[in-house]
């Protein structure tokens, strides 16, 4: 088989802080084929990218793609190849055509090879009758399309994408995987790394890193293979799915992974017998390359979190948020409409739909970061808009990229943040101990939080939103970008909270995490079309991406 | 209620510690904090130092005596000045400086040596070319001084001081004066640029971060969040002023004719108005480049405006006018007054009522606008 790229005994370390990210790596990539590339945060996926690109220079070993040296022949490479980072540099301020026209400048493309290729691109992304919108106005997903159409430009022979899933939503990001799928029948070969491993799955090919090494490179449906008949999900719902997860984690040594999915809860077991006890209830189900990839790098955590038992909800009423006829307008644009729904105590409402949908605008009115054109938020029956501050200090708020002070230890960031909740004293200093022992901060409290592991991040940013003993938490996308074994540990931690009385409200682009939720409000065109159950939203045998994908379509039909 | 009162007070504190903990984590916060000061008194050290070298001058010596001839080789046996052109009428002197043949012209007059043995203060006329405004302030600065060192010397008997009276012509610089000009007005330079730099720029920073949302959705109101990015604002500006007040005394001389606690007091009201100004400049700022182009873009005419360069008279009407609203007007006028020349309480009012109104308008402006911002 012919190779677009041969890397032999590669290896790559960094200084400050001392880390070797590519250890040993030889590695040969398929022409005309579409590559994932995943593993965990910190795996070395980046920096294999980069390698590739020629931005980095190898310690030891060789690279050659389409027979050229990166590092020593760099201006050549990059005229073959096109590379999308997570960010793609899109000018937010320049109109779509003006953004065309800059990046075919920079690859000196000729005025008739512009014409040709804009004609071509522009029907390729659907995104003609946009050209004079401003970048800054387009959806996450069309930003999405016009990075890789602008990536496209000068017909790259490879086309490398960093993650170009992230914080984009299912319909988009399928739209994104068939445009990519479309390429590859016209010869180009792609490499797409990513962190969604439903993607994953869809791909000809993948590469599985962990630690700088390569452990898995085949088939993705090989990879699945070695969990084959080692996968169950519960024969019956369950009321409370959350405490049976909990139940089965405490007792049981020989599990793999074990997540909720609606109603039923999904395991992955060491061998293909279940013990005694699990057979009666589970069945067995065909199985995923998620679970391969949690096999693979050792199973989740099964450790029932701590932090339960430092949790004290009390006088919390029935309904804990309610939002009545939400509104939001701006200038002629309505970004949410006549929104309502109640979350009850101890429940997690997930918000989902796709990008610009208003599901951003209709969280923000909730926490108090935008103003109600028309209707309320309530939250614990304190008005929004009357008491704001109030209303807010019931409230816990986990951000994207988890916002925490990068310069700061992680010391300071949670003095600061129990700071500003008023904690002061003994109460503090308690406080902050505690946290510190939950989620095992004690090594890293001098470190700066920007250098911190990616889930060591995670869990001072949790640690942070939940430091007043807040009953509500919000969280908006917060396991955006970040690795499934990461996503458990923090999902084990909400869950035990919600057992505890807590209410969580969430965003998140993961449909594996919007089974987790009790309750889900789909919101598209700034309504809220579709408020249920996550059984009751999928139709047997669907994914939930299915039933998202549907739901969208069926509303669109409805609608015209 | 007092239980919450005194809970704000820590969270408002926290606010101000972690502005702090971010200024001091970060070297290039550090240096940015530091360096200024320091920068200043190299550049002006060295500007000292080379701008007034191989100057050429002219000398009218009506007098011609013997205690006149003794000044006039005084002064070209210093270092700075390259040639002395004698000329003997005041037409040649006011045509050689127009053409820049010469960048300074003394008038000795006739009662000079009469004068001194009279025990009477002989009145000197110093002309300088005030196109080049700095090199004219440091020359006039450095011959004063030529010329207060002269009356110690003769026959070592004390001698009355010898006053220098200073020509002010259309397109000369008007304002009498040294180097201390230019690091009293200096000041105002530096505690206004570290202001915006401090308030605007980490708004939108924490912008950038996410960190602001987090702020926001705390129980904090929007007003308390201000006085959190204020406080550490103005401490650093008052660390920055304190600096330099300390390199103007020791290194410049600079006297503090009205005294330390008046100058602090003063400017206070000056940082307030400037605080107010950066906040709301962060206020619609997303980015740290928009927010520095919103600085950059208040600080050019600001500065313009302020009678720092050009003198107020002489701007056109229309612009004059915008002097008036400009807190860095006041800040000058009361600086300079505050440290060269003891002005009495009537005059720093008539300076400090105006920046008072100015800060009550932009941080209530800055605080209305955050206020429907954040909803």
């Amino acid at each position: 088989m012919d190779s677009i790229a041969e890397i032999k005994n590669l290896r790559k370390t960094f200084k400050n802080p001392a880390i070797t990210a590519i250890k040993d790596l030889t590695l040969s990539l398929p022409k005309g084929k579409v590559i994932g590339l995943v593993g965990p945060d910190g795996a070395g996926k980046t920096t294999l990218i980069r390698l590739l690109l020629g931005l980095l220079t190898p310690d030891t070993g060789s690279i050659s793609v389409l027979g050229i040296t990166p590092v020593t022949q760099t201006n050549l490479l990059h005229q073959k190849i096109g590379y999308m980072p997570q960010k793609f540099g899109l000018y937010e301020d320049l109109s779509i055509m003006e953004n065309m026209n800059l990046y075919a400048d920079l690859r000196e493309l000729t005025e008739e090879q512009k014409k040709e290729q804009f004609e071509w691109l522009l029907k390729f992304t659907d995104l003609k009758p946009f050209t004079s919108r401003l970048a800054g106005n387009l959806s996450g997903g069309m930003k999405q399309k016009l990075g890789l159409g602008c990536t496209l430009l000068g017909k790259p022979q490879f086309l490398l994408l960093d993650e170009p899933g992230v914080g984009v939503d299912p319909i988009s990001r399928r739209e994104l995987m068939k445009m990519v799928y479309s390429l590859r029948n016209q010869g180009i070969t792609v490499l797409w790394s990513t962190s969604y491993l439903d993607e994953a799955e869809k791909f000809d090919s993948v590469l599985l890193l962990n630690n700088g090494e390569l452990i898995f490179n085949g088939l993705p449906h090989e990879l699945t293979q070695r969990v084959a008949k080692r996968v169950f999900q519960t024969k019956q719902p369950h009321n409370n799915p959350r405490a049976y997860l909990r139940k089965i984690m405490k007792k049981q040594n020989k599990l793999v992974d074990a997540v909720i999915s609606g109603q039923y809860v999904r395991i992955v077991s060491k061998d293909t017998e279940l013990v005694p006890e699990l057979a009666a209830d589970f069945v067995p189900v065909s199985p995923r390359f998620e679970d391969a990839v949690i096999d693979i790098l050792g199973g989740a955590s099964m450790q029932v979190s701590p932090i339960a038992e430092k949790i004290n909800i009390k006088n919390v009423p029935d309904t804990v948020i309610k939002a009545e006829n939400l509104t939001k307008v701006y200038g002629t644009f309505t970004a949410a409409k006549d929104i309502s729904f109640n979350i009850k105590r101890g429940e997690i409402f997930g918000l989902l739909g796709p990008n610009g949908a208003g599901k951003s605008t209709t969280f923000k009115m909730l926490c108090g970061l935008a103003k109600p054109t028309l209707g309320n938020g309530y939250i614990l029956n304190t008005d929004m808009i009357k008491n704001p501050a109030a209303a807010r200090s019931h409230l816990g708020y986990m951000a994207q990229k988890f916002s925490l002070f990068a310069t700061l230890s992680v010391m300071q960031n949670l003095n600061f943040f129990s700071g500003i909740y008023g904690l002061h004293g003994d109460k503090k200093e308690k406080r902050i101990k505690q946290m510190v022992e939950i989620f095992e901060l004690q090594p890293y409290l001098k470190q700066a939080a920007g250098n911190l592991p990616l889930g060591f991040k995670q869990r001072l940013a949790l640690a942070c939103a939940i430091m007043h003993n807040p009953p509500i938490l919000f969280l908006d996308e917060p396991t955006s970008g970040v690795d499934p074994l990461t996503r458990r540990e923090f999902w084990n931690h909400i869950n035990s909270m919600v057992e505890k009385g807590v209410t969580v409200m969430v965003t998140t682009h993961f449909m594996d995490e919007a089974e987790y939720c009790d309750r889900i409000a789909l919101i598209y065109q700034g309504q809220a079309i579709k408020i249920g159950t996550p059984d009751e939203l999928k139709k047997t045998g669907e994914t939930m991406e299915d039933a998202f994908i549907r739901l969208i379509e069926e509303y669109n039909k409805g609608g015209l | 209620m007092m239980k919450n009162f005194v809970s704000v007070c820590y969270a408002v504190w926290a606010l101000i510690v972690k502005e702090f903990q971010i200024i001091w984590s970060d070297p290039k916060n550090r240096a940015m904090i530091l360096c200024p000061p320091v920068l200043m008194l190299a550049i002006f050290a060295f500007a000292a130092t080379f701008e007034v070298n191989n100057i050429s001058m002219l000398i009218y010596d009506k007098d011609d005596s013997q205690i006149s001839r003794a000044l006039i080789d005084k002064l070209a046996n210093t270092p700075y000045v390259k040639h002395i052109d004698m000329v003997d009428n005041p037409e040649e002197l006011t045509q050689k400086i127009d053409n820049e043949n010469a960048f300074v012209a003394l008038t000795i007059p006739q009662d000079f040596a009469k004068k001194i043995y009279l025990n009477e203060s002989p009145v000197v006329q110093l002309i300088l070319d005030g196109r080049k405004s700095n090199t004219a302030q440091v020359v006039s600065a450095y011959i004063s001084y030529i010329l207060a060192s002269f009356q110690h010397e003769i026959d070592g008997q004390s001698f009355p001081e010898i006053s220098v009276k200073l020509i002010n012509r259309n397109w000369f610089n008007p304002e009498l004066n040294y180097q201390w000009y230019i690091v009293t007005s200096f000041m105002g330079v530096l505690v206004t640029v570290m202001m915006l730099a401090i308030t605007a720029l980490s708004v939108a920073q924490e912008k950038e971060l996410g960190t602001f949302d987090q702020v926001l959705i705390s129980p904090l109101k929007p007003f308390q969040i201000l006085i959190g990015k204020t406080i550490p604002a103005i401490t650093v500006a008052y660390i920055d002023l304190t600096l330099m007040i300390i390199a103007g005394h020791f290194i410049f001389h600079i006297p503090a004719a009205r005294g330390y606690p008046m100058i602090y007091a003063c400017i206070f009201v000056f940082l307030l108005s400037i605080a107010g100004i950066g906040l709301f400049i962060s206020t619609i700022c997303q980015t740290q480049q928009q927010a520095i182009f919103g600085v950059f873009s208040f600080l050019a005419p600001t500065f313009l405006l302020s009678g720092f360069i050009t003198p107020i008279e002489n701007m056109p009407i229309f612009l004059q006018k915008f002097s008036y609203i400009n807190p860095l007007t006041y800040f000058f006028r009361l600086v300079r007054g505050l440290f060269l020349k003891d002005i009495d309480n009537i005059t720093i009012w008539a300076n400090v009522w105006p920046l008072l109104i100015i800060s009550i308008c932009t941080l209530s402006f800055a605080s209305w606008f955050f206020n429907k911002k954040v909803n």
